[in-house]
This record gives C-alpha cells, sequence and structure tokens, in this order.
C-alpha cells in the first residue's frame, strides 16, 4: 500500500550533489488506506479514485514525508487537472477546478522535522448540485526553497496524488473498453510491432496493462508475451494506440497473434493472423 | 545565458506498473527596476537522465515555460528512481539592464 513519489526539499543542489552518492532525500507524498469497496481496482492504489452521487463526502488519509536532513514547512493542498489528449497535465500553480474546489485538507502547512512524516486527512465533499460526469485534480504537498547556486531564483518543488474522481447516482461502474483489429507494421528502425486500438467505453478512466503472445509461427514457432505499452490513464470515450514491439529477430510470418489486456477486473483480448511487412 | 538546477530526483515507491509525469512552470525573470524577461524566453532541457532498471524515463526539451511543460514522463514496473540535472537557458534581450533578476521555477510530479 506504498503510493509515494518524492521530490528534493531543495534539489539545487550544491550541497546536495556534493554529499556522499547515496540516494537524496525529498518530499514524499502517499495515500494510506484504501477503502475496501475499492480494492479489486489497482488505480485505486496510486490514486484518489471514487464514484460518489450528489451531497456525498469521502475522506481519504495520506502521509507527508520529509526524509531530508532539515526540517521542512510543506504545504498541502488541492489543484485543478484535466485529462486529455496530452494524457494528465495539471493547472499551474494554485488555479482550481471543480474537483478540488470541493476537496480540503486539515492542515495547510506541515512542518515536519528531518525523517518525520505526518497523517493529513484528505476530505471530499460533493456538492448537492454537483454535476455529474469524471473530474480530476491533484492533492500537492510542496516545499520551496532559494536556489542555493543562482541568485534570485525561488524553487518550488511539489509532489502530488492524482484524484479521478466520477460524479453520478449508482454504485461503481466497471471499467468497460473494446479492442480493435490488430495490425502488423513495421518501426522506423525495422522492428516488427503489433497495434490495435483500444477505447475507453466505460465512465471512469483506465489504466490499462496487458501482453501479447504470438504462435503457430514458421516452423511452428512460438514467442513472447510481448509488453503492450499504451499512455498512462485513458480518459471515457478516448481511444489510443497500445502498441507491442518486438525482437527484430522475429521472422515475417505468418503467425497467430493474441493480445490480452486487464484493467481492473476487466479483461479483454482478440486474435488474428498476421503477416509483418518486409524489411526495406 | 543558461546555468544548471542541481539535481532533480523522482523516487516512485508506488512498486507495481506505475506511470508519474515531472513538468515545469517558470515565472517571468523580474528585476527591481526595468521590464521583465518573460517566462517565454526560458527554455528548459533535463538532460541525461539516470535511474534504476525498473524505469523508463523519457525526457522532452520545453522552450517556453510560460504553461506548465511537461519535461520528463516515466514508466515504473518497481519501485524505481531516475534523477536528472536540468539545464535552464534564458534568452536576455540585449538592451536589458545588468542586475540580479528574480524568478520562480515550479517542478510538479504526479
Amino acid at each position: 500500500m506504498v503510493a509515494a513519489i518524492a521530490v528534493p526539499a531543495n534539489p539545487a543542489g550544491a550541497t546536495q550533489t556534493s554529499q556522499a552518492k547515496k540516494a537524496p532525500g525529498g518530499i514524499g507524498i502517499r495515500l494510506v488506506a484504501v477503502p475496501t469497496s475499492l480494492t479489486s481496482n489497482p488505480l485505486a492504489r496510486l490514486y484518489i479514485i471514487d464514484h460518489l452521487a450528489p451531497g456525498t463526502t469521502a475522506l481519504r488519509q495520506v502521509e507527508v514525508s520529509n526524509s531530508t536532513r532539515a526540517t521542512a514547512d510543506v504545504a498541502v493542498y488541492a489543484a485543478g487537472a484535466s485529462l486529455g489528449r496530452a494524457g494528465f497535465t495539471f493547472a499551474a500553480g494554485r488555479v482550481q477546478d471543480q474537483l478540488s474546489s470541493w476537496t480540503s485538507t486539515s492542515r495547510d502547512v506541515l512542518r515536519l522535522q528531518p525523517g518525520t512524516d505526518a497523517l493529513e486527512t484528505v476530505t471530499l465533499r460533493v456538492p448537492k448540485d454537483a454535476s455529474s460526469g469524471e473530474k480530476y485534480a491533484v492533492v500537492w504537498a510542496q516545499v520551496s526553497s532559494a536556489s542555493s547556486a543562482h541568485r534570485g531564483l525561488l524553487l518550488v518543488n511539489r509532489v502530488g496524488i492524482r484524484m479521478y474522481v466520477s460524479i453520478g447516482l449508482g454504485g461503481t461502474p466497471p471499467p468497460s473498453f473494446t479492442v480493435g483489429r490488430l495490425a502488423a507494421k513495421r518501426s522506423a528502425t525495422g522492428a516488427p510491432l503489433i497495434v490495435v486500438t483500444v477505447q475507453n467505453s466505460g465512465e471512469g478512466p483506465l489504466d490499462i496493462s496487458g501482453g501479447l503472445t504470438l504462435s503457430d509461427g514458421p516452423g511452428g514457432m512460438r514467442g513472447g508475451p510481448y509488453p503492450v505499452t499504451l499512455g498512462p490513464a485513458l480518459a471515457p470515450g478516448q481511444s489510443e494506440l497500445a502498441t507491442a514491439v518486438l525482437s527484430k529477430q522475429v521472422p515475417d510470418g505468418p503467425w497467430k497473434a493474441a493480445i490480452s489486456l486487464v484493467s481492473g477486473p476487466t479483461v479483454r483480448s482478440a486474435t488474428a493472423t498476421l503477416t509483418f511487412p518486409g524489411t526495406v | 545565458m543558461s546555468g544548471q538546477l542541481g539535481d532533480v530526483t523522482v523516487s516512485d515507491q508506488r512498486g507495481g506498473t506505475t506511470t508519474w509525469t515531472a513538468s515545469v512552470i517558470s515565472t517571468a525573470f523580474t528585476p527591481t527596476a526595468g521590464p521583465a524577461d518573460p517566462a517565454s524566453n526560458i527554455s528548459y532541457a533535463a538532460g541525461p537522465l539516470t535511474g534504476s532498471a525498473t524505469v523508463v524515463a523519457t525526457a522532452v526539451n520545453a522552450s517556453d515555460l510560460t504553461g506548465v511543460s511537461t519535461v520528463v514522463t516515466g514508466a515504473s514496473t518497481g519501485i524505481s528512481t531516475v534523477t536528472w540535472d536540468p539545464t535552464i537557458s534564458v534568452i536576455v534581450p540585449a538592451d536589458y539592464a545588468p542586475g540580479v533578476y528574480t524568478a520562480t521555477i515550479t517542478h510538479s510530479v504526479a
């Protein structure tokens, strides 16, 4: 249940880089507990993810840590975010959106001694008149310090937990997605690729992982499983290309290709007989 | 003119298959008197990324820090660390007065 990303409290670092080559300390934030209703969703371990009706309240505990050798004043707050073609993007500074404006933390600033951490409660109050749909925000832990290397420069570092919250009535809708037709291609460097379009047909974001296997190849050869890569999180209604990059030694085929993709409890698979285009 | 900011480290302790995005934004470089040098004249290059075997990190150079710009993305298959020492380059118009210009550069990782 560890979910933390840490950035150094003072990355400007003459002082830090001149220290021995041990891992530098930093400011971290992680989700402490996940509601039992969400434990089947692997996203819920990483992000604040929920499905809430208007007029309801949800609580989360986060742990903010200071693994540096100095006392740190850590600001904790929620700010806006969006999910679009460029992926999950953060609003500048403390610019708010709907979800972040409904989200509060129990304290604005935590003073953390070196090597200590503190628990903080994040409260999400959904107004009665909230519109339904998927909303995004980030809960940030932030420190700032003057650069030791450059006069006049203030460095602000923040590390956050993304929030993916869908507003609506009813239970949590399961993830749902469709997988298109598999296609064999070759990359600019000559590596064989198998690509497939994945569309999010559900109401929540997806976090897809998966693999691809080859069988019935020339002389009965088999290959894989090869990892399938996709973007970080696919918003409802959006589609993207999932790609498996194979080794250049894989013969052109024909092959029977089988792909299997998973997001939470939902599994989708597709098969096709494919031949890779010849190398030029 | 350009300079290095010092090491930035992202340590992803979540485990499992995870991804993160690091982005940067800057204010204008503002002198005590006279015109400020806008953030559109400030660029960011992460430079070489060093990290553990459990992470694939990709850097994208940003040539205008007026808005939040993604500069490094990471995809981990386990607990991982990525470090880089970014270079900030500032285009200073020829007629600007010498002196200390102040600015705030913000890194965001989530």
